[in-house]
Parts: structure tokens; sequence; C-alpha cells
């Protein structure tokens, strides 16, 4: 009876044996599953006989030896509805009821344990999960000096409490979902429900809803998914591994995403100057603040156009070059062999090379490597006559500024080598044309529908004072306009307002 | 309509990149960088053109910047003639726009002061806040005067410009592009 239909259709059997048997078809020989037969007292000295299953390592043994076994081994169950009897005598609060036999199974490779009663056409599904998972520990990417230094973890069960651990409302939603029909992972829409505007949780599920795909095993599928612009540079959807951003971001009306198995967690909408922001800035002084984003900017633009700018001047525009360093530049590139656009090639190249090296290499033989890279790359290329030292320097100073705006790295690295590109062919005309058609493409872009490079275009004057520069929390009481929401004002009463009356 | 128009668009962005290309890209290794330009009358009509440039030969062991420049005379009627002989000796594409001083030897000026002005100002290359001076002497004679610095004297001479405009504000201290600008007001200082 069972061969013959598929285990989709399956309806939990009456005889407990059929179901043992489905159970242990359906997993063949896998020594991890345990499949074990249970017996309990019922009234009049008669048993009734259980199966239970569990995926070794999944489930927590402990609790389940303790809160489940335990009660029904001692306890006597009269037999007048064994499902609800057992309910009852399990120390478990998350039980579910389930008739499907596929339901089960998938139940059952969620780390929960499955409990069969003969004579029943339903099936306890009992809570146990219980893997090992990574402790919370800072993230890598984003540490920081003051504030906190927890980071999400690969358990999405863990990343929601430290979220809710900082917003203590009932606004706040937590909308699961699954995709990937092999994997079938867990994500989870969070935003609050009385600051974001419903239309971009409404465009966020919409997009969601129409993946169907085989498997999910990290954020940034979901992210390349769900993007507005697949053929751009620029990352449209936010990812960051600090709680306490995204509660940040949630509270400013966004909307975060979460995916089961990835510490990374996404936000949306997420806006070019997102990227100049750190999430230390809002604890810091507004004045040093302001200081550090104007450098990012600046670090920005030098990443981006210093190799581009020595190149044009060096050999397209050589008034741009400073009188007294002409004489220097022009003894360094004459112990060169290569021509100048070749020998930034050439740095950036192994520039890269190194950083790849050092990053999927163990520590310890990693930092042999930046050694090796240091001496090659600077010294010794110079005394070998391979590269010029100004190439050196302008290619450093470059990569050294790329390293202030890592959520950013990957378009820096990019741009800069187009505008290397675009100088070596049409010199400072290039690169104008390059920076030009940049611009033009960013401000199309969108982040979940909304202009990526908000509040500069559109212009919300507004949102400028936590832009390039931020003002003190006086000055700045509301949530930002870029992101539509429905509450504007942030904060509504502080200590001097008495006095200026 | 729309298509149209883009390629309009793309068609007017376009064509600007003929200005510039990888055909107007030199190293700096082929260039001869000319910092001072002197100008003395001969006899039977010739000039002699002196060139002062940038010294980029790296002696062995030497980190410093060499400070003897190199110096390059060619004598001629025209200015063009004259340049063409001087990259003959240069081997090298000489590059005007770090010049900092133009001298004219006394009875080169006396005769004409406005045709190598004239000449350059009408090329892109020059930059027009170099200083024109007039010597008494035959340039050839000072132009490897020492300054009691380490540098070449046509630097010593245009940065002492610079101290005496700052100082004297009497002293007629033109750049040429203030020299253009009377020769384009015909000259009634």
């Amino acid at each position: 009876m069972f061969s013959k239909r598929t285990i989709r259709e399956q309806q939990v059997s009456v005889r407990i044996e059929e179901n043992e048997r489905l159970l242990r078809e359906t997993f063949k020989r896998d020594p991890q599953v345990i499949i074990q037969p249970l017996q309990v007292h019922a009234s009049g000295n008669t048993t009734k006989k259980l199966l239970w299953i569990g995926i070794e390592g999944l489930i927590d043994k402990d609790e389940l030896y303790l809160n489940v076994f335990t009660p029904l081994n001692t306890s006597v169950f009269p037999g007048r509805n064994f499902i609800q009897e057992i309910e009852n005598a399990v120390g478990v609060k998350q039980i579910e009821i389930e008739r499907q036999m596929q339901k089960c199974l998938e139940h059952a490779t969620y780390g929960n344990v499955i409990l069969f009663v003969d004579g029943e056409r339903e099936a306890l599904v009992i809570h146990m999960q219980g893997f090992a998972e990574r402790a919370i520990e800072e993230s890598a990417w984003e540490p920081s000096v003051r504030g906190s230094h927890e980071g999400f973890v690969e358990s999405i069960t863990t990343n929601l409490m430290l979220i809710r651990k900082r917003i203590h409302s009932t606004d706040v939603r937590v909308e699961p979902l699954f995709l990937g029909d092999i994997t079938k992972t867990q994500l989870s829409i969070v935003y609050l429900e009385s600051i974001a505007d419903l239309r971009l949780v409404q465009r966020m599920k919409e997009r969601l809803s129409k993946i169907n795909i085989d498997s999910i095993l990290c954020s940034g599928e979901v992210e390349q998914a769900i993007e507005d612009n697949h053929r751009t540079l620029f990352a449209t959807i936010g990812n960051t591994e600090r709680p306490d951003k995204i509660a940040d971001i949630v509270l400013e009306g966004r909307v975060a995403l979460l995916v089961d198995g990835d510490p990374t967690a996404l936000y949306a909408p997420y806006f070019f100057i997102d990227a100049f922001k750190s999430q230390e800035d809002y604890s810091s002084r507004p004045y040093y603040v302001s200081f550090i984003r104007l450098l990012r900017f600046f670090s920005f633009v030098i990443a981006v156009l210093a190799p581009a700018y020595y190149i044009f001047a060096l050999n397209f525009h050589k008034e741009m070059i400073p009188t007294a360093l002409v004489s220097n530049f022009q003894r360094a590139n004459e112990r060169s062999p290569f021509p100048t656009i070749i020998e930034v090639l050439i740095m950036l190249g192994m520039f890269e090379v190194v950083r790849e090296a050092g990053i999927r290499l163990p520590k310890s033989v990693g930092s042999a490597v930046s050694i090796v890279g240091a001496l090659i790359l600077g010294q010794v290329s110079v005394d070998a006559g391979i590269v010029s030292a100004p190439t050196i320097i302008a290619v450093a100073v470059s990569i050294i500024a790329g390293f202030v705006l890592t959520p950013v790295a990957d378009v820096v690295s990019l741009l800069r080598l187009i505008n290397i590109l675009a100088a070596g062919l049409f010199g400072a005309f290039g690169v104008l044309m390059v920076m030009m058609t940049t611009v033009l493409h960013m401000v199309s872009l969108t982040s979940l529908g909304e202009p990526y490079l908000a509040p500069f275009a559109p212009l919300h004057f507004e949102d400028w004072k936590d832009s390039v520069v931020r003002v003190g929390i006086q000055k700045n009481r509301n949530r930002p306009h870029s992101v539509p929401q429905r509450r504007t004002v942030k904060i509504r009463h502080l200590p001097g307002d008495d006095e200026q009356g | 309509m729309r298509w149209h128009r883009l390629l309009q668009m793309m068609g007017v962005m376009f064509i600007p990149f003929f200005l510039s290309g990888c055909w107007s890209s030199l190293e700096l290794r082929n260039t001869g960088m000319v910092t001072g330009i002197g100008i003395d009358k001969l006899e039977n009509g010739q000039y002699r053109l002196i060139l002062q440039l940038l010294s980029a030969t790296d002696k062995e062991g030497e980190k410093e910047a060499s400070s003897s420049p190199i110096m390059l005379s060619q004598t001629g009627t025209s200015l063009f003639e004259m340049e063409r002989g001087l990259i003959r000796d240069a081997k090298r594409r000489l590059m005007f726009m770090h010049t900092k001083v133009i001298l004219m030897g006394e009875s080169a000026a006396r005769d004409n002061v406005l045709w190598p002005l004239d000449t350059w100002t009408r090329d892109t290359q020059p930059p027009l806040n170099g200083y024109l001076l007039i010597s008494k002497e035959d340039v050839s004679s000072i132009s490897d005067t020492p300054t009691g610095f380490p540098e070449n004297p046509f630097f010593a001479w245009s940065k002492g410009m610079d101290n005496l405009a700052l100082q004297r504000s009497r002293i007629h201290c033109w750049t040429r592009l203030k020299i253009h600008v009377k020769v384009e007001e015909g000259f009634g200082c």
C-alpha cells in the first residue's frame, strides 16, 4: 500500500508497524536517524506501543530523556484520548499534532522528535532542537571600539533573540518563510509595524515569494535574487553582522531579512551613503564623526581616482605635475622598462594576489605572505627596476584609502581598474567620462524601489544632517526621509528644550 | 523617437573621444622638460636659442636630484627652425609646460621683443606664468651663473622675481600672461 503512493500524499497510519516500515524505507540505513519503539503503561495493566524518530546531533538528548521519556515511563495513561494524554504528560511546551507523514519527516530534519502512537492517525511533533552552535562573538568585519560587541551567529533563533533583546516592543514583526525545495532554509523578515511603510514589506515579500530554488545556503544568494538591478557593480541590498545595526535599521523603518545558517543579515532599502556610515558613529560625539565621515568620502575619491590621476598626469597632462616633482618623476620613469599604465596594472594585480592569498591562508602563514608581499612589492621591485617608486606610492595610497571603506571595497576595486584603463587610453577626459557615467548609473539605481543616491538625488535636505557630516541629536530629531516610514519624529523632548523656551 | 535621441546623445558623447586618445600619451622618459629659454641675437639676422632641460639621467649610486641641468643651443633665423634643430640634438620631445623664465639678451629684445612671445603664446604648451627677463649681457654668458643655491639658475631667477614682486610693487613684474594681454592691447603701458 505504501509503495504505490508517494510519501507526499501519505497520512500517518493507524498501524504503528506501517509507520515504522515507511520511516525505515525513507531513511534507509542512515546511522544518524534514530527510529526506536517504546511502550507506555495504559489502564488495565496493558501497554501501548509508541515509536519515536529523531536525528542524532540535532536533538537535545538530555532534555528528551528528562522531559519526555521519564514522564512517559512513569505515567499510566487511561487511554481515552492517547494523543492528548501524552501531550499533557510530556514536559515540553512546544508540541504540534501532525497528520501528514511528509510534514512529520520534515520536522524530524529540523531537529524535532516525532512520536507515533499505535492506533492513532496523528503524530506528536515535540520541539527538541539542540544542535551545537557558535558562541556570540564580535564580527571580524565590523568590529567596534565603543558600543556593542555582539555579532550574529549562524542560528536564526539566536539572531532573532539578539534583535528582540534590543527592541522590547510588541510592534516587532518577525515573519518566517522557507526557501529552497531541498534545503528548506528558514528566512525571517523583520520590521516594526508601527514605523515601517508596509509597501516596503510587501515588496520584499513579493520578491521572496517569486523565488523557486533548490537550495539557499547563504544570504548572498537571497541578496542576488531580490536586488533591484542585477547588472550593477553596486550592492543595493545592505548587509551586516551586527545586531545593534539591524535594530537601528528596523527602527528607521527599513526591512531586515535574516537567513538561517548565515551570520550576515540583509536589509533594504540600502543607500550609497550607508557605506560611509558606521554604527559606532552614533556612539561618538558629532564633531569627530563628521571629520571621520569627510575623511571616508575623501578616501573614496582617492581610492578610486589616485592611480588614474597619476597615469593621466604623467602621460597626458604633464603640466599637472608640480614642477619640483618633475625631475624626480622623470628619473624614476627613466629606470622603468614598462609604460606607466602597465606598471600600475602590475602593482595592482600583485596586490590583489597578495590580499587574496592573505585572506585564504591560515593566519600564521598569512602574515608571512604579507611580509613577502610588502618586501617584493615595495622594496625589491623598485631596486630591480621593474616598477618606479612613485607608481608604488600612487597605488599604495589608493589601496590604503580603499581599506577605509569595507562595505564598498569590491566597487572601489573595480572602479579603480576601469578608471586606470580610461586614464591610460583617453587621459583625464576618459576618467571624466567614466565618472559621469558612473554617477548617471548610480542615479538610476533603486533599492527595494527607493532611490539609491538618496538623500542627494532625490534631494532630502533634512537627511543631510546625518550623511556627509552628522549633527548632534538636538538638531536631528527625525527619522530619515529617504526611507518611507509612518512615524517621522524620533526624539520628542530633550533636557535643554525647556530652557530654550 | 527615444532611440533616435539616444543615438544622437551617444554620437555627441563619442565624438570628443577623438580629441584625446592613446596617441596623445607620452611617457616622461621620452620627453625633455624645458625649464628655461634664452634668446640671443647674433649677427646677420641670426638668433641663438638656448634651452635648459631638467636633467633626469640617474648616475650610479646617486640618490639626490642632479644639480647640473642640460643646456641645448641652436642658431637659426626662425624659432621653428631652431626648435627643430634642438629636437634633433635632444632626441626627445621637448615640453615647455614647466618653463619658468624666458631670458632675452638686450640686443634681441631691442630688435623685437614680441615675436618669440607671440610664437609661444599661440602654442598650447607653455604656461603663461613664466617670467620674461631681459639681460644686458648675452644669455649664453649668464645662463650658467651660479646662484648660491643647489638648483638651476632659471628656477632661482623665477623665485627671485616672485619675491621681488611681493616686496616691491613698483617694479613692473610681468608674467607672460600679462605681456600677452599688453600685446593684445597694443602695449600702451
